[in-house]
């Protein structure tokens, strides 16, 4: 049955409300929620993104692939503009250099974070071409079965390289000094 | 002492702007990652650049998650547009099969009842008026359109375009001899 024109606009708002929210779990999910991004800020943009694609050409293809390649925009966006606000320094106070105020966490508590996260990357460095990826990919988040479809490998085959490569990134850093690590 | 989480530092050394600036990863390919195509030569490579930033790598993960949300909301809008009145210029797909004999009814009697209309109104040639018209002048390769059946319609010589005597002489005769 036919509808009114006007009733197109309110499915489709409709339908990118629906969207908004698996869009807003995900990011919550798989970014965390103590992450730069805000999921309702990355959402609205989105779903601005969307309407004027759905508005702007009818003929034009709407499909999931560009309603993929619209999310990985946004995100990327949306860290990036994140970075460039955490770089911006304060300004400065009675002539003392603000960025050291910033770090509430403490001088020492900075250096061990910068101290661990140099162990990190050398003992990443390490470790051979393949076990290194698979665990870069698992530290990154991202699930067995997602790493084995990326890596072009199986599921137990990555479980063993998750497994292995974990146990060789804690004996690494146990021995440069650097303490115990969870997963 | 709470142990650290190798996770959350590795993603925060991947995050830094330093780590960003090596790594070139555009969202197409991102997007071609997420349908789960394989790049080719290029893929290994990408993967590990992919690897080592927790930006792309988050991005990744997110459209990963979206993408059955993405498939139901392209098919639901395409639905939606698919409903709209035929009357505002967009191609209507007719759901289900029992409405498209209705549909080929109406074009069959819109198309005969243009036709009687063109049969009624169209003049014939008694009724046309003769028009005199000044012959054209003539030129090299107009004179099929352009020649006058009074004067005799020149013949193409070949490639030459010139007149063809012989073509000449069926249209001149003397029908008297």
């Amino acid at each position: 049955m036919p509808i009114r024109p006007d009733e197109r606009q309110v499915r489709l708002a409709r339908l990118l409300d629906e969207f908004g929210v698996r869009l807003r779990a995900a990011v919550e999910a798989q970014c965390g929620r103590n992450s730069a991004l805000d999921p309702d800020d990355l959402e609205q943009e989105v779903r601005i993104r969307l309407w004027h694609a759905l508005e702007r050409d009818r003929n034009a293809p709407f499909n999931a692939s560009y309603i993929q390649r619209v999310v990985l925009s946004v995100v990327i966006d949306g860290f990036r503009r994140a970075n460039v606000r955490a770089a911006e320094p304060l300004p400065d106070e009675d002539g003392i250099t603000v960025e050291a105020l910033v770090e509430r966490q403490g001088p020492d508590r900075s250096a061990v974070d910068a101290e661990q996260l140099r162990g990190i990357a050398a003992a990443m460095a390490a470790l051979p071409i393949r076990r290194r990826v698979t665990m870069q990919l698992h530290l990154q988040g991202f699930s067995l079965v997602e790493i084995a479809r990326l890596t072009g490998s199986t599921d137990e085959a990555v479980r063993k390289l998750v497994t292995r490569g974990l146990e060789e990134l804690k004996t690494r850093l146990r021995e440069l000094g650097l303490g115990e690590f969870d997963e | 002492m709470n142990k650290s989480s190798l996770s959350a530092l590795y993603r925060r050394l991947t995050a830094a702007p330093e780590a960003q600036a090596v790594v070139s990863v555009d969202i197409d390919t991102l997007a071609r990652l997420a349908a789960g195509e394989h790049l080719g030569e290029r893929h290994d490579a990408t993967v590990a650049m992919l690897a080592q930033s927790s930006v792309h790598a988050s991005a990744l993960r997110v459209a990963g998650h979206i993408a059955q949300a993405a498939e139901t909301l392209a098919s639901a809008a395409h639905g939606v547009d698919r409903a709209l009145p035929a009357h505002r210029g967009r191609r209507v797909m007719v759901r289900g099969a029992g409405r498209g004999w209705q549909w080929a009814a109406l074009a069959a009697s819109v198309a005969v009842g243009f036709a009687l209309l063109l049969s009624r109104e169209a003049p014939t040639t008694r009724d046309a008026p003769v028009a005199v018209e000044t012959p054209a002048p003539v030129v090299p390769g107009d004179q099929i359109l352009f020649g006058s059946f009074e004067e005799g319609t020149p013949a193409l010589d070949g490639a030459t375009g010139e007149h063809s005597p012989q073509a000449e002489a069926i249209f001149v005769d003397d029908f008297g001899a």
